[in-house]
């Protein structure tokens, strides 16, 4: 009984001040992680907007737990960025930055997480890859199947199945844009 | 043995990836390039130096009876001191290296070294093991990382030094690659070692260490 007495408290007292140090670092590093994560989010915003001059960060919009974030140009918006999100890659979730003008056609789109295949899936990274087969392309005017398919969206050569799933995520995020956007228009933020 | 021969040893004779082939894990899963293999491997070695130090000053402290959770709260607090860190001041290299820092923790190299060095030694010599074990580990990781890399991306660094007609093995930066290339070095590695000894004109004999019977783990025995 003495024994595990004693054994108890020098493990309690290992962990203790464990957690004191750690609860220190955390605090220390807390800030720049959300610097890091905030700075790492808007570089992909910023490249898949159409030339603006305001800062999107702080004139973003939150949606339902969506956010979007509008380009302005001389107090007009001139497009918009938001997230997409699908289910259907090649091995688990793709999340991807979305840009958009004013008419709704894509301007830009980055991939922000993915788990898929280096060489092959992977290979859909590629900024203008990106651009060349989502570029310019509306929600309506768009047969969102692979071309191989009957639709308009190319892919890479033995990576279909990722770019499936890209088409799906952009697909659904335009389609929650477009029924998001009558009350985008009426917030407060971007009339100003 | 020396203190120059506690940190040497980690490098060539004990080196833990190609000699001990200790902490698979990390060694297979990020050494896709060898800017992952550096910054896996120092991530690895600040660890190992931080726990062989505590480990060491501790070791009158800690009751042998639970010495190995002890341990594994030490190892895992500076895991996360690292993991914080990384994701706060080098976030691409986070966001590349992944789920495999908070892997540290079950890196066996490092509680190998607790329990077999740091917790018998003094604290000079644990770091003097713990510096030269996590020197012959990134090192390890760079080697494996570099020929995947350039092999299955055609790049060193991230350059280009295949030249553009040179197709690349795409399988070295798939998971199979991993263990083709490992193999390869593990080989080539024996094959010098053999060399050595012959020409120094002992016997060779296969590293006892890669027997897993003869594990320094296996041989503890649990009360000593």
């Amino acid at each position: 009984m003495k024994e595990a007495m004693n054994l108890s408290l020098r493990l309690a007292l290992i962990c203790a001040v464990a957690a004191l140090a750690l609860s220190q670092v955390a605090s220390f590093t807390a800030e720049p992680i959300a610097t890091a994560e905030y700075a790492a989010k808007m570089e992909a915003v910023i490249a898949v907007l159409p030339y603006h001059d305001n800062d999107p960060g702080t004139d973003a919009v939150e949606l339902d737990l969506r956010t979007y974030y509008p380009a302005m140009k001389d107090g007009a918006v001139v497009g918009w960025a938001f997230r997409g999100v699908t289910q259907l890659g090649y091995s688990g979730e793709i999340e991807v930055m979305i840009g958009v003008d004013a008419s709704g056609a894509i301007e830009g789109m980055r991939i922000l997480r993915h788990a898929e295949t280096p060489g092959l899936g992977a290979n859909y990274s590629d900024a203008d890859l990106l651009a060349g087969f989502f570029g310019g392309k509306t929600l309506a005017a768009t047969d969102w199947r692979m071309s191989k398919d009957g639709g308009d969206i190319d892919a890479v050569t033995g990576a279909t199945v990722t770019g499936r799933a890209l088409a799906d995520a952009v697909q659904n995020a335009l389609k929650q844009f477009a029924d998001d956007l009558p009350r985008l228009a009426t917030s407060g933020e971007v009339d100003a | 043995m020396s203190l120059m021969g506690d940190f040497s040893k980690g490098i060539w004779k004990e080196n833990p990836v190609f000699r001990l082939v200790l902490g698979m894990c990390p060694v297979l899963a990020v050494t896709t390039s060898v800017e992952n293999g550096l910054g896996m491997g120092l991530a690895s070695t600040f660890v190992l130096l931080m726990s062989n130090l505590m480990v060491s000053l501790l070791r009158n402290f800690i009751p042998k009876k639970v010495r190995i959770p002890a341990y594994i709260v030490v190892i895992a607090s500076f895991v996360t001191v690292v993991d914080l860190v990384m994701h706060g001041f080098f976030y691409e290299l986070h966001k590349s290296l992944g789920l495999f820092i908070p892997l540290i923790v079950v890196n066996c190299i490092i509680l190998g070294r607790a329990e077999a060095f740091a917790s018998r030694n003094g604290v000079m010599r644990s770091l003097a093991d713990g510096l030269g074990m996590g020197i012959g580990f990134t090192l390890s990781l760079m080697i494996l990382g570099g020929l995947r890399e350039i092999l299955g991306s055609g790049t060193l660094l991230g350059w280009p030094i295949m030249g553009p007609s040179f197709p690349p093995f795409l399988v070295m930066i798939l998971p199979p690659g991993a263990f083709l290339g490992l193999g390869f070095l593990l080989a080539g590695m024996n094959k010098l070692e053999e060399r050595r000894a012959i020409r120094a004109g002992e016997t060779y004999e296969p590293p006892r260490e890669m027997d897993c019977g003869n594990c320094v783990l296996c041989k503890m025995d649990v009360d000593r």
